[in-house]
């Protein structure tokens, strides 16, 4: 269950690269490629190990002007995504 | 049209290994250890995959702990940016070697298992005391701080042990778990009678899969191969033929899947001796099967193409005898009864023992 106060963290041997081939940062981790569009470039970025949910929301809704509510609705989906793919945990 | 460039390279480094499972995924006729390239040519290798865009490389073989050369291909594949991945039985690994890989870079590690009970998984590689041998090292595997992968071929003689497979890497604390169905090429192909489940295996198999899958979402990863032959429609193999992988053999021979030599008239590139790029761009092996414009009916029409890419070309010759046919698993393929038919017949075949795997 991922609430407002869950901190996600890139799992173990989980790692987030800039590759110059495809101009665009990746998730790398095991038999998992997934290469980030600019959104989830800026959420990963946040996801630190101490970061909540709802601090990354209100970072990423200040920095492109957009409304916090919905941000957040948005950045729980993908880390929800995340988590149920292996490459994150909370 | 452009391929997209590879995401991914398999390195198998070595065919020799100490186990000798029957259903192992290298050809039948397996490389010498005089027949393997040496250090400067896998160095090369990695380079010229950054170079072309590879994001992740597997470290295979055979068992590639079996190479001195290992911990310098992975600190170069992480120097290069590569996302650096070991495939092993683990057999011949200790915590001060497995340390080593690590301070080099290494950031996952994939254990065979072959099964959850000792005495049959030791049967089953031929290998004395593997499976406890095994379970010690994925322990250490986190204790590291590396990603952790359990993989498990299952198939009629392990397949009761599902569940006691799926809790044994969970108490491995596993982040991913992958239980994979034999796929039926090479020795596996030689031993199929003695290792197809029954029709009634598979879907009690399936359940118990899709049930712990939804129970662990979030805590462990499991994914899934199911057996063809009880398929509905064709595994997308290798992600599509050469719209991924490339797949390098102990010799340096650049294969689209490491199962591509046993289609004939195919002719493989060494690397080393062309550039990987061209390869990947050019060569005649990967433009073969590459996209759609090669298909056969069913496939040609099918809503489906571009999803599953017509499925298994070494599966279409081998049970199809025309590589270019719709791969045979599929429902649609002329000959998918036949299939069924002759896997439910070798599923019940009074077949235990094995044609081990050896050099």
């Amino acid at each position: 269950m991922i609430t407002r106060e869950s901190i996600p963290a890139l799992r173990r041997g989980i790692r987030r690269k800039f590759d110059a081939t495809r101009n665009a940062h990746v998730l790398l981790g095991p038999e998992r490629v997934i290469v980030l569009d600019d959104i989830a470039a800026a959420i990963t970025e946040l996801v630190d190990a101490k970061n909540s949910v709802a601090r990354i929301s209100g970072l990423l809704a200040e920095r492109f002007s957009e409304d916090a509510a919905m941000v957040e609705t948005d950045v729980t989906e993908f880390i929800r995504d995340l988590v149920e793919k292996g490459l994150a945990a909370v | 049209m452009m391929p997209s460039p590879p995401l991914a390279l398999m390195a198998e480094l070595t065919h020799r290994c100490p186990l000798q499972c029957p259903y192992c995924s290298n050809p039948l006729q397996l490389l010498k250890a005089g027949q393997e390239q040496d250090t400067a040519f896998w160095l090369g290798v990695i380079d010229e995959a950054a170079d072309l865009g590879v994001l992740q490389i597997h470290f295979s073989g055979g068992e590639p702990t079996l190479r001195p050369d290992l911990g310098t291909l992975i600190a170069r594949a992480t120097a290069r940016g590569l996302y650096a991945n070991l495939i092993t039985s683990a057999v011949l690994l200790n915590e001060d070697k497995l340390r080593a890989l690590e301070q080099a870079g290494l950031g996952h590690v994939q254990v065979s298992i072959q099964g959850a009970e000792a005495a049959n998984a030791d049967r089953i590689g031929n290998y004395k005391n593997g499976h406890q041998k095994k379970l010690d090292i994925a322990a250490l595997v986190t204790k590291l701080g590396m990603s952790l992968t359990i993989n498990a071929v299952v198939h009629r003689q392990n397949l009761g042990e599902l569940p006691a497979i799926i809790d044994l890497a969970l108490a491995l604390d596993a982040d991913r778990l992958e239980i994979a169905h034999v796929q039926y090429h090479g020795w596996a192909l030689r031993n199929r009678a003695a290792l197809m489940p029954t029709r009634e295996e598979f879907e009690t198999a399936d359940a118990i899969v899709a049930q712990r899958r939804e129970d662990l979402r979030g805590k462990m990863v499991i994914d899934y191969v199911v057996p063809d032959y009880y398929a509905q429609t064709p595994k997308t193999c290798m992600g599509g033929w050469g719209r991924q992988t490339l797949n390098i053999a102990p010799d340096g021979r650049v294969l689209p899947c490491h199962a591509a030599e046993t289609i004939p008239g195919l002719a493989f590139a060494r690397a080393g001796a062309t550039p990987l790029r061209d390869i990947w761009y050019n060569d005649a092996a990967f433009e073969k099967f590459r996209g759609t414009g090669w298909m056969q009916e069913p496939c040609a029409s099918c809503a489906f193409k571009e999803i599953d890419f017509g499925g298994c070309r070494c599966q279409a010759l081998a049970l199809a005898g025309d590589e270019a046919a719709t791969d045979p698993v599929c429902h649609l393929s002329p000959r998918h009864g036949e299939i069924l038919e002759m896997a439910g017949a070798e599923s019940q075949a009074d077949v235990r023992d094995f044609t081990y795997r050896r050099i």
